[in-house]
């Protein structure tokens, strides 16, 4: 039976699905075995990375250095129970949807309009490339400078930070978009608007998810180096006042909340993606 | 074949040019040729000689430098909306299923009233070119021989008055191609459409052909029109086994193999 299915696969070369029913059941197949190795291996390492941290606790290195895992821990659960961290989380997590959400847009709506046309493309893109050149990082305290302690400054530098990033992603999209595929819709009769719809943003699609991954850890670096330079709430503003204080407990524990909003981020984008690129397997 | 039933595409002293850096090619020179309407007209000749320029020029995807191109007593212009265009690699869409891929065409063009109508004609093309049960598919998930179809099927089902195929075929396996071979003549043989097929492959241009054209090495022109009188409807499996097949066959080769060795031999 199987046999049959296998050569009826290759004929139509129909990919197979990639959850096939026998993956399900507990039995010591290799593969499972290849799973099991490979999911211990994992724990194993984040254990022994743990347990050298602990052991390195005030042995190797100062406790204000580097703290350890279960003081870390310990105050994590100790700081979400007060409001004032929520308060940090909140404004962090409103700069950053902003930040990222403005500069996707701006960069995809930049990436477009140069894109397409090359008059607008010959006369920005020297100034783009120019301040692309420039360590955005640098440019952060300028920010502040112009719009100050608020969350408005984070937002302009994470959005700055990610418009560049979608920008070079889009426009690199659509100078390698598929003349063929324009050509096939014109003869069909296509418009302008519908050789965008149909082909050009699917097509682009790929580029655009591929910039909205990088953004995430971008953006989150935007916000933060603001809120180090000057703010009044915020995670990075509570890593910063750790650091002053010589608690390194506390600035991991910030630093961890981080780490949760990083992957909080990606997985939303991971969502989109499976939404966007169906087409692709 | 009886007389003539009206140009369909007509081409007068054409001249096409490549700018490739700095050096200048010519593809076509004083390329001229009529097919006739409800026909095939196969256009076969050496690569490189402008075979399939000649079809971005009727469909008006380019512009000649000299002489001119007519369709049906008409000078192309812009984008000639009235063929369809099977060209070389299928070009399906990636993100669309094989059905939304042939409603397609039917969408752009608003032929017929609602939507449900025009993917029931889609569906009904699905069955001619025998994708039952792939309409969901994505065009990765097909294998080449089957984007073909869907391909051919998408050019079809909007029914344009002339068709243009660029070696469709080409990098399909021997059996495969047979078969689309045998598929393009039973659809052919329903309707009599206009269709310029153009190929490298002589066989399959006496396989489907009511006349083949016969073209010269780089810069293109036409070297001879020749009939092919064989009668349909014909089996691309079983053709080339009978005796009218070698003799035509012998006579048309004698006529391109030269053409085929000096432009073997011109390339550096």
């Amino acid at each position: 039976m199987e046999a049959v299915a296998d050569h009826v696969d290759k004929v139509l070369s129909v990919k197979p699905v990639r959850e096939a029913p026998s993956g399900r059941s507990r039995s010591w197949t290799p593969k499972n075995i290849d799973r099991a190795v490979l999911i211990g291996g994992r724990v194993l390492l984040i254990f022994a990375i743990l347990a050298l941290w602990q052991i390195a606790d005030g042995r190797f290195l100062p406790d204000f250095v580097i703290s350890s895992p279960t003081h870390v821990a310990a105050r994590l659960v100790h700081d979400l129970q007060r409001r004032t961290i929520w308060n940090d989380i909140l404004v962090t997590a409103e700069e950053l949807v902003m930040g990222y959400t403005l500069g996707a847009v701006i960069g995809v709506v930049l990436g477009l309009l140069l894109g397409l046309n090359r008059i607008v493309r010959g006369i920005f893109e020297p100034v783009l490339s120019a301040v692309n050149a420039i360590p955005k990082v640098a440019l952060a305290p300028l920010f502040l400078i112009a719009m100050g302690l608020g969350p408005a400054s984070k937002v302009a530098i994470a959005a700055m930070m990610v418009a560049l990033l979608m920008f070079y992603n889009t426009l690199g999209g659509v100078l390698m978009a598929p003349r063929p595929l324009v050509d096939v819709l014109r003869v069909m009769g296509a418009g302008r608007g519908v050789i965008l719809r149909k082909v050009l943003l699917p097509f682009l699609s790929t580029y655009i998810i591929a910039g909205l991954k990088s953004s995430v850890p971008l953006a989150i670096v935007g916000v933060i180096v603001g809120e180090f330079i000057g703010a009044d709430a915020g995670i990075g503003f509570y890593i910063r006042q750790a650091t002053s204080l010589f608690d390194a407990a506390g600035l991991f524990s910030g630093v961890f909340i981080l780490i949760v909003m990083t992957l909080i981020g990606n997985g939303l984008v991971q969502l989109l993606e499976s939404r966007l690129l169906r087409w692709r397997r | 074949m009886s007389g003539s039933r009206g140009v369909a595409v007509g081409f007068y002293g054409v001249k096409k040019i490549f700018a490739k850096g700095t050096e200048h090619l010519t593809v076509l020179d004083q390329m001229t040729l009529q097919t006739e309407e409800n026909e095939l007209t196969c256009i076969v000749g050496p690569s490189g000689c402008g075979k399939s320029t000649l079809l971005n020029l009727v469909a008006g995807l380019s512009p000649v430098d000299a002489g001119r191109v007519e369709f049906r007593g008409r000078p192309v212009g812009s984008v000639n909306t009235n063929i369809g265009y099977v060209t070389q690699d299928s070009n399906l869409l990636p993100w669309l299923t094989v059905l939304e891929n042939i409603q397609l065409p039917l969408d752009i063009r608003n032929v017929r009233k609602t939507s449900a109508q025009r993917r029931s004609l889609a569906m009904d093309w699905i069955g001619q070119v025998g994708l039952e049960g792939f309409e969901r598919h994505y065009p990765h998930q097909l294998s080449g021989g089957m984007q073909k179809r869907v391909s051919i099927a998408r050019t079809l089902v909007y029914d344009p008055d002339v068709i243009l195929m660029d070696e469709p075929f080409g990098p399909l396996d021997a059996i495969t191609k047979m078969v689309l071979q045998n598929l393009l003549l039973k659809l052919w043989q329903e309707r009599r459409k206009t269709i310029i097929y153009v190929t490298h492959d002589l066989t399959e241009a006496i396989t489907l052909g009511d006349r083949v054209v016969i073209m010269t090495k780089r810069p293109g022109r036409v070297k001879a029109v020749l009939p092919v009188d064989m009668a349909r409807p014909r089996d691309a499996f079983s053709l080339s086994e009978t005796p009218e097949y070698g003799k035509i066959h012998r006579q048309f080769w004698d006529l391109m193999r030269t053409e085929v060795i000096e432009a073997d031999g011109s390339r550096g």
